[in-house]
């Protein structure tokens, strides 16, 4: 693990529709299957049905989301493996990137694994012909401000380096490290309904001034381009985007038998559990 | 800041021996990779933890990243100051920011990790990339 590996091909896998436990069962074990050294770097593209609410590692789900309103509205709650803040994954595009720390051209630093794949996501945004920005480093968002998580929302705040565009934040992403692999997955908006995120959320602020601040801080791809849009056909552009940028070719597969059965036994063992999805508290156990 | 009295993994976690006991942290050079932590999820005392596997999760402002114990043992102690200030694995990371002391079960595991110029030499060639 001492230079940037030699560029190889990359596997790119494309958009499927899945819960919320199964998606996240499919990007853990791509990211085991490639610290095996049994997987090559892959990009992965997928959409989520039913929506789901995703919670950072860290989360609790008692102080971050209405777990029985989503259960009255068929909306799954999983915790995800990277950390964060909570995510509602419903009308939106959601890329995994997952590589060795330093696979071509990747330099295994954690900001520069970021501004890489934000270049990508930048020039998939620019190739649409939308006027993408970085947010610039805020310092109000450093420290003790950020351990509070005021907002349970991951899309209440354009957090450091990342994506905005008329300032206001389209893409989320988070990225987790373990034996010199990392998984980077992240959302891009098609729609955003910001009444829905307040009504499953829950916000310190109360539910009208967190609609608010949602409201006038996330867009998403349909305030800005005009007709339908086509996933499959977004999915092609960032595919394109993430080859030109990253400089690798990408070849379509799938998961492989063994990464099949891994997802299996997540599902089974981990995603799908109150113990994984609450992390032992009882309070949210008895609503889930 | 590599100090010479530790032992480190390539993984970014060092070891203080003390006897047959192992103080176990994250090192400078991962605490400025991760910037401003935020959570350190540590094991309860008395949990057995495997040399080169997890033995906790941390998370900054911009990634989680697994905890890998350099040695195998018991969990004798945790640092439960981290779960109020996980600041102090950024403000001294070799200090005040330790996380658990480990009961050696296998102390021939320390040979093989790396000593403070030859982790310095893998940092150096991580941040060339």
């Amino acid at each position: 693990m001492n230079s940037s590996l030699h560029p190889q091909t990359w596997r790119f896998i494309d958009t499927t529709v899945a819960g919320g436990y199964e998606n996240m069962a499919i990007d853990e074990a791509i990211f085991l299957s490639c610290q095996q050294g049994a997987a090559p770097p892959t990009l992965r593209l997928y959409g989520w049905h039913p929506p789901s609410v995703s919670l950072g590692y860290f989360q609790k789900m008692e102080t971050a989301v209405d777990a029985e309103e989503c259960r009255r509205r068929g909306i799954d709650v999983v915790r995800r493996m990277t950390g964060g803040r909570a995510v509602l994954h419903h009308h939106e595009l959601t890329y995994a990137v997952i590589a060795p720390e330093n696979a071509h051209p990747f330099s295994p630093t954690v900001l520069e694994t970021y501004m890489t794949i934000g270049s990508c996501l930048l020039n998939f945004f620019k190739q649409l012909g939308l006027n993408a920005q970085w947010v610039a480093l805020r310092d109000k968002y450093r420290g003790a401000a950020v351990s509070k998580h005021e907002s349970a929302s991951c899309f209440s705040a354009p957090s450091w380096y990342e994506i905005t565009v008329g300032g206001k934040k389209i893409c989320g992403s988070a990225q987790k490290r373990g034996n010199g692999v990392f998984l980077q997955h992240g959302s891009i908006l098609i729609d955003n309904d910001p009444e829905l995120l307040a009504a499953l959320l829950i916000s310190k602020k109360g539910k009208d001034a967190f609609l608010r601040e949602i409201d006038s801080s996330t867009t998403s791809l349909s305030r800005h381009l005009t007709g339908m849009i086509d996933v499959q056909d977004l999915g092609e552009k960032l595919l394109s985007s993430f080859q030109k940028t990253l400089g690798v070719t990408f070849s379509r597969g799938r998961l492989t038998a063994a990464e099949l059965q891994l997802k299996e036994v997540l599902l089974r063992e981990k995603y799908q559990t109150v113990d994984w999805n609450c992390r032992g508290s009882s309070m949210c156990a008895a609503v889930v | 800041m590599f100090p010479e009295d530790l032992k480190y993994t390539k993984n970014h976690s060092w070891v203080k021996v003390e006897g047959n006991k192992g103080k176990i942290g994250l090192t400078n050079f991962a605490q400025e990779q991760l910037s401003d932590i935020v959570t350190v999820e540590l094991p309860a005392a008395g949990k057995a933890v495997t040399a080169l596997n997890p033995f906790g999760t941390i998370e900054s402002v911009k990634a989680t990243m697994d905890l890998i114990t350099p040695v195998s043992g018991e969990v004798t102690e945790v640092n439960e100051d981290l779960n109020v200030a996980p600041e102090k694995v950024n403000q001294d990371p070799y200090g005040e920011g330790w996380m658990i002391t480990v009961t050696m079960s296998d102390p021939a595991e320390l040979d093989a990790l790396l000593s403070a110029a030859d982790y310095k030499t893998f940092t150096e060639t991580e941040a060339a990339g």
